[in-house]
């Protein structure tokens, strides 16, 4: 069960409103490698999760990817208010602010609406767990990328420890991994799969 | 919303700061405790920080108003939707 606490985990305060850093921030909201994909992911992969310590990690770290998306959303909201329509224009936020005004949508930066096909949810405890590292890694990367493309210090701050939110993440799956590793047959971790029993794998 | 007394806004601003610290240890603790659940140094750091969250959200909401829906005083109306909300905290 979710509460919301009335706060955001890291202040978001910008002073200077630029469209053209909302376009590429908002690929956190709902692009492939963002807030959205990785709560709804992980928070999706515990139910099957067999292991206390991974099922507990991956609600914890789905809670706290929800507050990452309530952070990205604060970014775009507060770097897109008040514009006028020269600013708009100028700022090329005209195609966004056709279809959504100053309304937040989750989206890519290049338009595309998010969707489920960039998350997997496999039902394998090593997969979701390789998955999940990796997702950790391509958040990285893009804040990498938003990091170079930004300059404005308020927009720097929160950014900057989203990204290192995501490293601690990627350490913190990997012990997962470890732990999922410890409870599998150490002669051979594709033995069987701990999610389902029913079934063997042709495998030895 | 009329202010309470003693309304200070530094000092408001201040337990609002401190909050979200002792949050955010407790995040990084929970996360480290999931995957480490006998440690007990982390344990204790979690009971520390955790009590020093209670107190101080405990105080806030006394003085200034909610954090969380559970424990809004409702003596002054429903302040739970009093603005600002979080994501308009904008610099100025």
């Amino acid at each position: 069960m979710w509460e919301y606490e009335k706060r955001l985990q890291f202040p978001v305060k910008i002073k200077r409103p630029d469209a053209k850093a909302a376009q590429v921030i908002i690929s956190q909201y709902g692009g492939p490698d963002g807030e959205l994909g990785a709560s709804l992911r992980y928070l999706s992969q515990r139910f099957s999760m067999p292991y206390k310590e991974v099922s507990g990690l991956l609600t914890d770290i789905g809670t706290e990817e929800l507050a990452h998306l309530e952070m990205i959303g604060a970014i775009v909201y507060q770097l897109t208010r008040n514009l006028t329509i020269d600013e708009i224009k100028a700022q090329g936020f005209d195609a966004y602010f056709v279809d959504h005004t100053l309304g937040i949508y989750p989206q890519a930066a290049s338009g595309t609406p998010f969707t489920a096909a960039y998350i997997a949810s496999k039902g394998d405890p090593i997969t979701d767990l390789m998955e999940d590292m990796a997702a950790e890694q391509k958040a990285r990367t893009t804040y990498d990328n938003i990091l170079k493309l930004v300059d404005d210090s308020d927009v720097i701050e929160p950014i900057k420890f989203l990204r290192e939110r995501e490293i601690v993440h990627f350490q913190r799956f990997g012990e997962a991994l470890g732990i999922v590793q410890d409870n599998l047959n150490s002669k051979n971790f594709y033995y069987y799969n701990p999610e389902f029993k029913n079934g063997c794998s042709g495998a030895k | 919303m009329t202010m309470p007394n003693g309304y200070n806004r530094n000092e408001q601003m201040a337990l609002f700061d401190e909050i979200s610290q002792l949050s955010f240890a407790l995040d990084e603790i929970r996360l480290f405790l999931d995957t480490h659940p006998d440690n007990a140094d982390a344990l204790e750091l979690y009971g520390k920080y955790g009590s020093k969250r209670r107190e101080a959200v405990e105080t806030y909401t006394n003085k200034y108003g909610p954090i969380d829906s559970y424990n809004v005083n409702t003596m002054n109306g429903w302040s739970w939707i009093d603005e600002p909300m979080p994501w308009k905290m904008e610099g100025n």
